[in-house]
């Protein structure tokens, strides 16, 4: 695949997935492996930001060798650094050998202990270990220092749903929402987690995030689908007033019409939407 | 109008500006060789002024050209869950692939 590619475009490509922080462990493995074999020299500067891609995403695929080869390159040319001495533990995280990675990390606190990236992979060796209420503890006092990192809200999120404390969770998102409250996958996570808590005023929460999750971004499909889903589940309550019947029978259809009319303009040949949807709402209504 | 044109407004009133000086202190020398009192300034250089002031501001405001929307969305519009939800920080290494990966010698892959 690399072979038939040129320098700048696998390089853009990389940097790209470097700056959106893309996962993609097994492509940028592969790229990353023929840049470094054949372009060391052109890439200048750059080579060493790639190398720690290369070696996290070699280390993500269980390439071991190439991360070491990485690893090895970087430690030489920064002995000092504790972005190199991170990648070294972050290999023997890899290796099993967590006791290691853990003194690996503590050395490096004791010369920087306000480093957030370190005390990241802390909590990263409780989730290797499969501990996953110390992840959480770990978390909850990363965050007290460090209220303003998104990434371990959304974290500490993730491991609350993991172990099912939806509340907990939604106070996550909550926090997310306050950080940016323009970002419609918060808005849409948010409204699934109340979603899946149930109840009628979860639901109707639920309802109105995703209405909102739709008004930041109308391509947004799970939220589309995630509206007509609690609206219509809203109707067929029992529960519910004839007033909120009728409201929210509105919102299904409107999020209905709206689903058929971005299938039309993708695929305008297919046809069973209208029938996808029926059954859907009859599954969410009992 | 083309852009060269407000330009040339702005250049105009700012060199006029010169001259306008000039008058004023002419005035005050008059005034004193005469030994006026010196009240105000005479009504046609405050006018000239004012109307210079007026036609330097139309020109700078249209020289700065056209205001650009700010749309706070505009950033994740295209992203999915799964760029937005990956948090590179805190990648353990010990996930389900492993497994997948064991089986097979490095070479090959």
């Amino acid at each position: 695949m690399a072979a038939t590619m040129n320098f700048e475009d696998v390089r853009d490509k990389l940097r790209k997935w470097r700056e959106d922080k893309v996962r993609n462990s097994v492509e940028t493995a592969d790229l990353g492996e023929y840049l470094l074999a054949n372009y060391r020299r052109k890439l200048g500067d750059e080579v060493w930001p790639l190398y720690e891609q290369v070696s996290i995403a070699a280390l993500d695929c269980g390439r071991l060798s190439l991360a070491r080869l990485c690893i090895h390159a970087v430690r030489q040319q920064f002995p000092h650094s504790s972005r190199s001495k991170r990648l070294h533990g972050m290999l023997e995280e890899a290796e099993g050998e967590f006791d290691k990675a853990r003194e690996t990390y503590n050395d490096i606190l004791k010369d920087d202990p306000a480093n957030g990236l370190v005390m990241k992979r802390l909590i990263a060796i409780h989730k290797g270990q499969n501990d996953i209420p110390g992840a959480i503890k770990e978390l909850n006092k990363y965050i007290e220092n460090f209220m303003s990192d998104s990434e371990a809200w959304m974290e500490l999120a993730e491991l609350y749903i993991q172990e099912q404390h939806y509340s907990k969770a939604a106070f996550c998102f909550e926090e997310l929402i306050l950080s940016n409250p323009h970002h419609h996958l918060y808005h849409q996570r948010y409204a699934e987690i109340m979603y899946t808590q149930g109840g009628p005023e979860n639901l109707e929460i639920a309802r109105k995030y995703f209405a909102q999750a739709v008004k930041l971004n109308s391509n947004n499909m799970r939220a589309l689908y995630g509206m007509f889903l609690s609206a219509s589940h809203l109707a067929a309550s029992s529960k519910a007033t004839i007033k909120k019947k009728t409201e929210n029978t509105k919102y299904a259809s409107w999020a209905a019409a709206q689903i058929a009319h971005k299938y039309k303009q993708a695929e305008p040949q297919v046809e069973v939407v209208g029938e996808m949807l029926d059954k859907l709402a009859i599954t969410s209504g009992n | 109008m083309p852009p060269p044109l407000y330009g040339t407004f702005l250049s105009a009133t700012l060199w006029n500006s010169i001259p306008l000086h000039i008058c004023q202190a002419e005035n005050r020398s008059y005034i004193r060789l005469t030994e006026q009192e010196f009240n105000r300034l005479p009504a046609d250089i405050v006018i000239e002024c004012f109307v210079s002031l007026i036609v330097t501001c139309y020109g700078v405001i249209n020289m700065a050209g056209k205001f650009k929307g700010i749309r706070a969305m505009a950033d994740f519009q295209n992203k999915s869950m799964d760029t937005v939800g990956n948090r590179p920080s805190f990648y353990h290494f010990a996930h389900r692939g492993t497994k997948l990966y064991a089986g097979e010698p490095e070479e090959e892959r």
